[in-house]
């Protein structure tokens, strides 16, 4: 009896480091690697916690080895674009500009009925009020609503405008993404140039370049490692 | 970057300590293995004593061994060795010889379940 108790001591404190180490991000929005890795985390531990005959190191191995997998992916996706698609899937673009994206809806196998659900948990009960609904990569819905359904804020009295652009990401982490400026009719040569103009030399130097539909440009540019 | 050399450094570390422990699982079943066939040759040639200090001296040299690897493996065959390792020193000792080679065969069995049941191969993995 004290055996399983010390085990479960033991196995208590190894997953609670292990989900500390992953970084706060475990915490609140699970990615569908993070999600497997906790699911697994339960069910690897229960195991020699219970069965006295089985050795602890059964248990602590798995979780020592999806703990060291996990920082060794988030760095690889951090590095790398592709493979972050590639195990976390992209964000889908479920309405745009009060448009649904019936092709879209149809690859992720989303019926009506569960878009419409998912605005009322959100407190829109009219579809036509929204202007982007936007499927993130954790399965959560994010929902912009055109500018006149908005509450209005200290800054908004006297203007009468539908504000709502989506901000396309263009350049992340040195990586220039061709499709994102596509949409927007831009080419690396124009990117390039507004960097410049901007006093950034190069795209590798920029952290993140958002430009809207009305071409407004949100530019960080790299800061130098310390 | 310090995140990605802990999880080499961990990584490594167990990719070790598994090479280490089939290792050392190996040359524990093969050691016991011969300390066996010792004792089922000394019995044939009807050495009774030799087979008895012979299985005595193996016995508390898997109990000492044993310890270390239960932190590792799964006890279930380690004590079931174990068990038929004191039933063949009483068998040796009492001269029931004809019922003593099936206990050592029976630790046969267990040691290479044991042997097998660590070597990386896609049976085991599957």
């Amino acid at each position: 009896m004290s055996t399983i108790f010390i085990r479960t001591l033991i196995l208590y404190i190894l997953i609670a480091v292990a989900l500390r180490a992953m970084g706060k991000r475990q915490m609140g929005e699970l990615s569908p690697s993070e999600f497997v890795i906790t699911l697994l985390f339960s069910e690897l531990a229960s195991l020699p916690m219970q069965d006295t005959e089985t050795p602890l190191l059964y248990g602590v191995i798995p979780v020592l080895t999806l703990l060291a997998l996990e920082i060794l992916i988030s760095s690889l996706f951090l590095k790398n674009r592709r493979a972050r698609k590639l195990i976390n899937g992209k964000t889908s673009v479920l309405i745009e500009n009060g448009k649904i994206n019936q092709e879209e809806m149809r690859r992720l196998r989303l019926t009506l009925d569960e878009l419409i659900e998912e605005l009322r948990l959100k407190n829109f009960i009219n579809i036509s009020s929204v202007k982007y609904a936007i499927l993130e990569s954790n399965g959560e819905l994010s929902v912009f609503p055109f500018g006149q359904e908005q509450s209005a804020t200290r800054a908004d009295v006297g203007k009468n405008n539908d504000n709502v652009l989506l901000p396309y990401t263009v350049v992340s982490d040195g990586i220039f993404i061709q499709q994102e400026a596509e949409k927007l009719g831009l080419s690396e040569k124009q990117i390039n140039k507004e960097l410049k103009k901007r006093g950034v030399s190069s795209i590798q130097d920029v952290f993140l370049l958002q430009i809207d539909e009305r071409q407004n440009i949100f530019l960080v540019p790299k800061e130098k490692r310390k | 970057m310090k995140g990605t050399i802990i999880a080499v450094i961990i990584m490594l570390c167990i990719i070790t300590l598994c090479v280490s422990v089939a290792i050392y699982t190996t040359n524990f079943c093969d050691e016991l293995q011969r300390s066996l066939e010792i004792c089922i040759l000394a019995i044939e040639e009807n050495n009774n004593d030799r087979a008895y200090n012979e299985l005595k001296k193996t016995e508390s040299n898997f109990d000492k061994k044993s310890n270390i690897l239960k932190i590792f493996i799964p006890h279930r065959e380690l004590d079931e060795i174990e068990i038929s390792l004191s039933k063949a020193l009483a068998l040796i000792r009492t001269e029931n010889m004809e019922l003593c080679i099936p206990e050592f065969s029976n630790i046969q069995t267990l040691l290479e379940k044991i042997s097998d049941a660590d070597n990386l191969t896609i049976n085991n993995i599957m």
